[in-house]
């Protein structure tokens, strides 16, 4: 089955539904009867411009709907979509051609098309997609970029039938709640992986699926005004929607649920949103490579600092040793991942693939143990693991420890050298109320090894970010510095 | 992925929910924190019963709770189950668990059960992982024929299944966490619906021990969903009618397994909920079709358009593709159907042919994938050489006012020539000559029933559908009585 044609046919039953809405853009609302005509013209258009079922198509658009209307039109018709963040396709991804609304960004060889709502103007009708695309449910249909904290995104090829199957698994991967949630507000953006997922989630089961539009004011009238139940963002993206709320207690908060994904969710976060904007808050694990690793609500993990969910049905962890030796329960060490419908590869880099996949299992980096009832707990990352004075600390779960202390809402651990050239550990907080840096580290003293607790504690207003409100580490100690020279 | 692993996540995550209520005494309602004891502690049992992974289980235990935590426990553990209503299981089983004495020599190895099964410490068993293509479940269908065939479901096929309920039923079941079925768990919708539910962690609802009973649980609990095959929505829709004072909670109901006639559904939409799906599938070939009713109802027989997934075509007797709009022989291909009877019964080849499977069905498909139902080509009655659907004669009786339900067959009168028989369970009293003159109004004059036979119900199997073959049997069996025209 074409991944494009539950969509269409929920254009068929519910075409006075609101399908995609970004309040505050040009184009601000959708309902399935104008996507529909949308996809038909978007293929429509892409064919008249001479792309071909099975060419990929990098697509960077800023206005969702546009976006959506052409990769879902380009999919319907066989072609493999990818879409892009920057004016930069990734390695190993030769695109056939690109999709842009910013085609002055561009450099280079690859065709480029300006496209605009104008582009796509047409009747409306379907193409005959059964003669241009008699189509294989095993033929790649997209290519979804991960996010990479390091900004070297990868890219990773599904088939439809792979996309309809991670799509089944939400059923109950990111809890019951969503399951029946006829309304979500998707704060990760429709280019992100995730944010395309749940767009084919709600799109299929006819849900409207809610994005930021051009002034994200705008989209906290809307969750009123239109009572989206929903709301999936990064613990980052949850953090900023906090900011708010807390800042106007009159405005009222109708949220039915909260999926926070993409970075570790801090016990204080956790706690305070559910206090302010919503009981039921879930925290998931995964990767684009895998699937949902991990599901837990907010209520029940937050006692246990790295906690991120309970392994779901479908998928194996494990943590290992360095020789790939299976550790016991509770034991830490290198996790690695296995499911039923994960990739065994990195799109058109077999280099990378060999680093991530070995013997049918994704190696995430990740560091971190599974308890006797299936809760996974993360406790940093191989590759961000620092040095200090020989002893290797995970900044994750320095920052685990940090974060469960009363008062601090981020924190983003790092070395620096001090006067005797020895590295030493720092670490930049975000705070909601006063903290008393020495109180701090004794609380840290009291539960981590020496070499673990930051001899240096720096308030900031906001910790630097890349792709999906992921810590962005090299620029700590630059922010850092800029800090403690402003004062 | 076995299927019931999804529900053993919902159980740890949300223990207090309600998961199955079957409202009256005995095991009225578990919390999904039971559900998991009642399926670890029974697995315990069919392990030391001696039941391997691999086996296929015929299961008849009354209680349903207990009956569906046995079938989620053999599904966990690897193996197939088949429900059935008596000794007589017609299809080559390993084992059988009863609650009930069976006469003894019936069958050949039967596992006694009873309700302290679910009693234990809720361990979980190991259980080894199953294949996707492991068999899980096997749905019984009769077919029109009366001989009931065996439909295999791997876990694979039954997980692919629930995953499009999403889609093909529409935004408003997507909603709805809360869910009433009168479809019996041995069709394959009933079963479909139970599991669609329970990995989303919602509340599933089964008629209770009186219809008193299951209403008030209904309306405490606030049923968002109720599906229903027609025959089971007519009874619930007439209380609905005899109770004018009551006010419905019901967000959607779905209803699927015979052909929903316009009265009925124009009543639904009137009384009960507007919001009405109608469904067209098998248990061979899953949803085929569905649409909202109110989208289809200006097109007598329409049931709906075609689903992702699924191919349809319209052939004629030579197997040749008709245009879009020519009426045909359905045929469907989809990656939701079997291909193939449980151990390849007499007859099968003709169901499925050539990678496609062939209700028997009459219909046609228009430019937009709508598709209308216009009789069972199985069916079809021969008076005198001359051929009619019995669709069409019962929509003609039907339509007459006081008619509740109709159906109609053909018999030999004395003089062995075929006539038309109608069996009608009426509302109120009938005056016979005018039926016979409402009917000539529209009907040839050989397809005006010679007969109209009043009984108290129809004949209908599992999923609602008229039983054909017992309709000609009863008749048979006495002569025509009732009102005579």
């Amino acid at each position: 089955m074409n991944i494009v044609e539950p969509i269409l046919y929920q254009c068929k039953l519910n075409p006075l539904t609101v399908a995609i809405s970004a309040p505050g853009s040009e184009v601000e609302t959708v309902n399935y009867a104008t996507l529909e005509k949308l996809i038909h013209n978007a293929s429509q258009a892409a064919l008249k411009s001479g792309i071909a079922p099975g060419q990929v198509i990098g697509v960077l658009v800023r206005d969702t709907i546009l976006h959506a209307a052409l990769i879902f039109g380009l999919m319907r018709f066989g072609a493999i979509t990818v879409s892009l963040r920057s004016a930069r396709v990734p390695d190993g991804i030769v695109a056939d051609a690109i999709l842009t609304d910013v085609p002055q960004q561009f450099t280079g060889n690859t065709t480029v098309l300006g496209v605009d709502y104008a582009w796509l103007a047409g009747d409306g009708t379907a193409p005959d997609y059964a003669r241009i695309y008699p189509g294989n449910e095993d033929d790649i249909c997209r290519i979804l970029l991960t996010s990479g904290s390091t900004g070297d995104a990868k890219g990773i090829a599904f088939s439809h039938k792979m996309l309809a199957d991670r799509i089944a698994n939400y059923a109950y991967s990111k809890g019951p709640r969503f399951a029946h949630c006829p309304r979500l507000f998707c704060d990760l953006g429709l280019a992100t992986s995730p944010g395309f997922r749940y767009s084919l989630a709600l799109l299929s089961r006819g849900g409207a699926i809610y994005f930021l539009g051009d002034d994200p004011a705008d989209i906290l009238q809307a969750i009123d005004l239109y009572q989206i139940k929903g709301m999936a963002t990064s613990p980052y993206g949850l953090g900023e929607f906090l900011k708010f709320y807390e800042a106007d207690s009159a405005f009222e908060v109708s949220f039915d649920h909260i999926i926070c994904q993409g970075a570790m969710l801090s016990r204080e976060l956790s706690r305070r949103a559910r206090v302010r904007m919503c009981q039921n808050v879930y925290s998931t694990y995964g990767a684009t490579e895998t699937t949902t690793v991990a599901l837990g609500p907010a209520s029940m993990i937050e006692a246990v600092p790295g906690a991120v969910g309970y392994v779901l049905p479908g998928v194996t962890v494990e943590a290992v040793d360095d020789a790939d030796k299976v550790l016991p329960l509770m034991q830490e060490g290198l996790l690695r991942i296995r499911s039923h419908n994960m990739v065994t590869g990195y799109y058109g880099d077999s280099e990378t693939s060999r680093d991530y996949f070995r013997d049918g299992w994704f190696y995430s980096g990740d560091i971190g143990h599974l308890t006797p009832e299936g809760l996974l707990v993360i406790s940093g990352r191989k590759k961000t693991a620092l040095n200090i004075g020989g002893d290797t600390v995970n900044p994750e779960r320095v920052e685990a420890m940090i974060t469960s202390f009363p008062g601090v809402t981020e924190a983003g651990a790092f070395a620096v050298n001090n006067a005797l050239g020895i590295a030493e550990l720092s670490a930049l907080i975000v705070t909601s109320a006063p903290v008393n840096a020495q109180a701090l580290r004794e609380y840290c003293a009291k539960q981590l090894p020496p070499s673990c607790v930051p001899a240096r504690v720096i308030v900031v207003d906001a910790l630097p970010r890349a792709g999906q409100g992921k810590l962005d580490r090299p620029r700590l100690v630059e922010v850092a510095k800029a800090k403690l020279n402003l004062s | 992925m076995n299927i019931v692993e999804p529900i053993l996540f919902q159980c740890r995550q949300q223990p207090p929910v309600a998961a199955i209520c079957v409202p009256g005494p005995g095991v009225s309602l578990i919390s999904y924190r039971r559900l998991a004891l009642f399926i670890h502690n029974i697995s315990a049992r069919l392990v030391s019963a001696g039941l391997r992974p691999g086996q296929l289980v015929a299961v008849s235990i009354e209680d349903q709770i207990f009956h569906i935590t046995t079938l989620l426990a053999l599904a966990r553990l690897g193996m197939a189950s088949v429900s059935v209503r008596g000794p007589r299981v017609p299809v080559p089983v390993d084992a059988f668990i009863t609650d009930k004495t069976l006469p003894a020599g019936l069958v050949d190895r039967v596992v006694l059960a009873n309700m302290s099964w679910t009693e234990g410490d809720g361990a979980a068993v190991a259980a080894a992982p199953v294949r996707p293509d492991d068999l899980c479940r096997v749905i019984l269908t009769s077919g029109t024929t009366g001989d009931p065939k065996g439909v295999p479901i791997s876990h694979r096929l039954l997980a692919d299944r629930i995953a499009r309920h999403a889609t093909v039923f529409g935004a408003r079941l997507a909603d709805c966490r809360r869910i009433y079925s009168d479809m019996p768990i041995t069709t394959s919708l009933g079963f479909q619906f139970l599991l669609a539910t329970l990995w989303r962690g919602g509340t599933y609802f089964l008629p209770g021990d009186s219809f008193a009973n299951t209403l008030t649980a209904m309306e405490q609990c606030q049923a968002q969903c109720v599906l229903a095959p027609p025959s089971g929505l007519e009874l619930l829709l007439k209380w609905f009618e005899a109770t004018p004072a009551y006010q419905s909670n019901i967000e959607v109901v779905v209803t699927g397994g015979d052909l929903l006639s316009d009265m009925l559904s124009r009543r639904v939409r009137a009384r009960m909920c507007s919001h009405l799906v109608s469904a067209y599938g098998s248990t061979e070939a899953s949803i085929t079709a569905s649409a909202p009713a109110h989208a289809i109802d200006r097109i007598p027989g329409a049931v709906g358009y075609l689903t992702p997934g699924v191919r349809a075509q319209i052939v004629d007797r030579d197997g040749v593709v008709q245009p879009p709009g020519r009426e045909g022989l359905l045929r469907i291909r989809s990656e939701f159907a079997v291909d193939r009877y449980l151990g390849e019964p007499a007859g099968s080849e003709r169901v499925f042919r050539d990678g496609w499977f062939n209700p028997g069905d009459l219909a046609t498909i228009d430019n937009d994938g709508l598709l209308v139902i216009t009789g069972r080509d199985k069916n079809v009655l021969n008076i005198g050489g001359d051929k009619i659907s019995p669709e069409v004669v019962e929509a003609v009786v039907a339509a007459f006012p006081g008619i509740a339900e109709v159906a109609v067959t053909s018999l030999p009168n004395p003089a062995g020539i075929h006539e038309v028989v109608a069996v009608i369970v009426c509302n109120k009293e009938i005056d016979a000559e005018a039926l016979g003159r409402h009917c000539a109004t529209q009907l040839s004059l050989q397809f005006v029933p010679a007969h109209f036979a009043l009984a108290d119900h129809l004949p209908r199997n599992d999923m609602g559908k008229i039983d054909r073959h017992r309709l000609a049997e009863g008749l048979r069996s006495g002569p025509p009585g009732g009102v005579a025209s």
